[in-house]
């Protein structure tokens, strides 16, 4: 941390006796990628965390401007790698309302299976990372072991574990036979009695609750205030979900719940409830992954697009529901074969700005506790 | 829909303060930039509106008009609707107020737009660079930037094999 970050701090930090600076990262184990803390502590009492972001930032948004519409599809999976999915679902439904584009049914179906995979697999990083950062390591094993299912699946799906650029303006990159139908068949009847297992084993810990309950409270009007999105608003309390409130592709063909916190083990908004609500988000996600694969129909899975796109002048926003939260991207054409300017919105962004003011009395493991709930990923915030 | 806001809008501020456009995907309604934080604040609560919901802020270099145009997106969940709000400020000297005050996650959007566009808002609580280093020089976004070529006495460009 720079000595220019000093003068940032407020005046009453430093002013008792046994107050101390603190650094934590860039390179701590608990901050998910290069993210570094300026912490002032009394003791065991943090007075303030100032988060200093930009350890990661890569200019995507410049990089758009230099590369053609189809072209910057694989940059989109290097937003958020956990999630890569949604970043390639958004991106191509701002380009495909640009232009016009219309989807086949049978691409859309795949996308939302695809996507919902993916959110599966996000939410077993996050909930197991939150375990192991708060020192339970065998829950975060578990979670990983049926990750690698789901990878293996998406391997199949599209060749990537991780970084797919799946989807492609107009539709897929391809189709999915049978067997992977069977194989995503098989992984949830393998899959959902585990979520109970895994329920008994950690969700449910007393010690992991403690841990947990009535730590790092948002208040809903808070949350909304800063922005917060996805299971992080929800966990609050705010029923907002962009599948159901804006719906895209074709998620207003299924039926699904929205989880919300409701002060499970403790206050309304605590890490626990933000923790939980992702529990119940990825029971959804299976259920709707049931319903879309029944109902998939036959057809193509890419419409006719001209090899080179020039979009004439417009703009659009587009969001979708991404594993962390409302994820959006404003798009402007310019007449030409590449955007005129990309805005990303993720949700760590947000999330990352009211640490600073939740942070504030919290006990110094607290603050790991709360980083690990909001579930940031660094590359998001930084782009 | 969001000529309905307009119609409210209007009626507060007068039809020489807003402009509104549907020539786009998302229809939105200009502004002048002396007015944005008290149309921000009716917007967020006014009961007919209540747009509660700060979606994203984006700002475009335009060199040839020479301005830079911002770009609010909220939402209300009311109306289950977005609104997207334009304002343009010059490029020489980009001032704007901020709005940080109306709401909190507005804060980190201004610091990133100070950082990569060069725009400064007033009455910010802590406008310094977010994503660059204390000591970049130049705003990445603007579209006549040219990247340094040292930073630090460090090459910034690779050497290419051509």
């Amino acid at each position: 941390m720079p000595e220019s970050e000093l003068k940032y701090l407020k005046p009453q930090a430093l002013a008792f006796k046994e107050e101390m600076i603190l650094n934590m990262g860039p390179q701590h184990p608990s901050t998910h990628g290069v993210l570094n803390f300026l912490v002032v502590t009394d003791g065991e009492v943090i007075h303030q965390a100032l988060p200093n972001v930009g350890y990661l930032h890569r200019g995507i948004e410049k990089l758009a401007e230099q590369t053609s519409y189809t072209g910057f599809i694989p940059f989109t999976d290097r937003i958020d790698y956990l999630a890569a999915m949604f970043a390639n679902h958004v991106y191509v439904l701002a380009v495909e309302s640009l232009a016009e584009i219309e989807v086949p049914e049978r691409a859309q179906f795949l996308r939302v299976i695809a996507c919902e995979l993916n959110r599966i697999a996000s939410h077993l990083i996050s909930t197991g990372a939150l375990a192991l950062d708060i020192g339970a390591s065998t829950p975060f094993v578990h979670w990983i072991r049926e990750r690698e299912c789901i990878n293996d699946i998406m391997e199949a799906i599209c060749g990537a574990r991780l970084t797919y650029s799946y989807m492609r303006v107009g539709g897929v990159s391809r189709d999915i036979s049978q067997k992977i139908v069977d194989d995503i068949y098989k992984f949830l009847d393998h899959f959902e009695p585990i979520i109970d297992e895994y329920n008994r084993l950690i969700s449910f810990n007393e010690i992991f609750v403690r841990r947990l309950a009535d730590v790092a409270i948002i208040s809903p009007v808070d949350a909304v205030n800063f922005g917060l999105v996805g299971p992080n608003l929800r966990g609050s309390g705010i029923t907002m979900d962009i599948r159901k409130i804006i719906p895209y592709s074709v998620y207003d063909q299924f039926d699904f719940d929205i989880p919300i916190g409701k002060g499970f083990k403790g206050s309304l908004g605590d890490c626990y409830d933000r923790y939980f609500v992702r529990i119940l988000e990825i029971k959804e996600s299976c259920s709707i992954l049931r319903q879309a694969l029944s109902q998939i129909p036959k057809g193509d899975i890419k419409a006719k697009v001209k090899r080179k796109l020039k979009i004439k002048e417009n703009e659009c926003y587009a969001c979708v529901e991404s594993a962390r939260g409302e994820m959006g991207m404003y798009l402007v054409s310019d007449g030409s074969d590449r955007p005129y300017r990309l805005k990303i919105k993720t949700g760590s962004f947000t999330a990352m700005s009211i640490v600073e003011k939740v942070s504030q009395g919290l006990m110094v493991a607290d603050l790991i506790a709360l980083i690990g709930s909001l579930d940031v990923v660094a590359p998001e915030i930084d782009r | 829909m969001i000529s309905k806001v307009y119609t409210i809008l209007v009626d507060r501020f007068g039809e020489d303060a807003l402009l509104y456009f549907d020539d786009t995907l998302n229809p939105y309604i200009q502004v002048n930039p002396e007015q944005i934080q008290m149309l921000c604040i009716f917007m967020r609560y006014n009961p007919a509106l209540k747009f509660s919901f700060f979606f994203s802020l984006c700002g475009v270099d335009y060199p040839e008009k020479n301005q830079i145009t911002m770009v609010y997106h909220l939402f209300s969940m009311k109306q289950k609707k977005m609104c997207v709000l334009k304002t343009s400020v010059s490029r020489k000297n980009p001032e704007l107020e901020s709005i940080e005050s109306v709401w909190k996650a507005a804060g980190w959007f201004e610091r990133e737009l100070y950082d990569l566009l060069g725009v400064n808002f007033t009455n910010h609580s802590n406008m310094k660079r977010l994503l660059l280093p204390d000591d970049w020089v130049g705003h990445p976004l603007r579209k006549d930037y040219e990247e340094p070529s040292f930073y630090h006495d460090m090459e910034t460009s690779r050497n290419r094999i051509s």
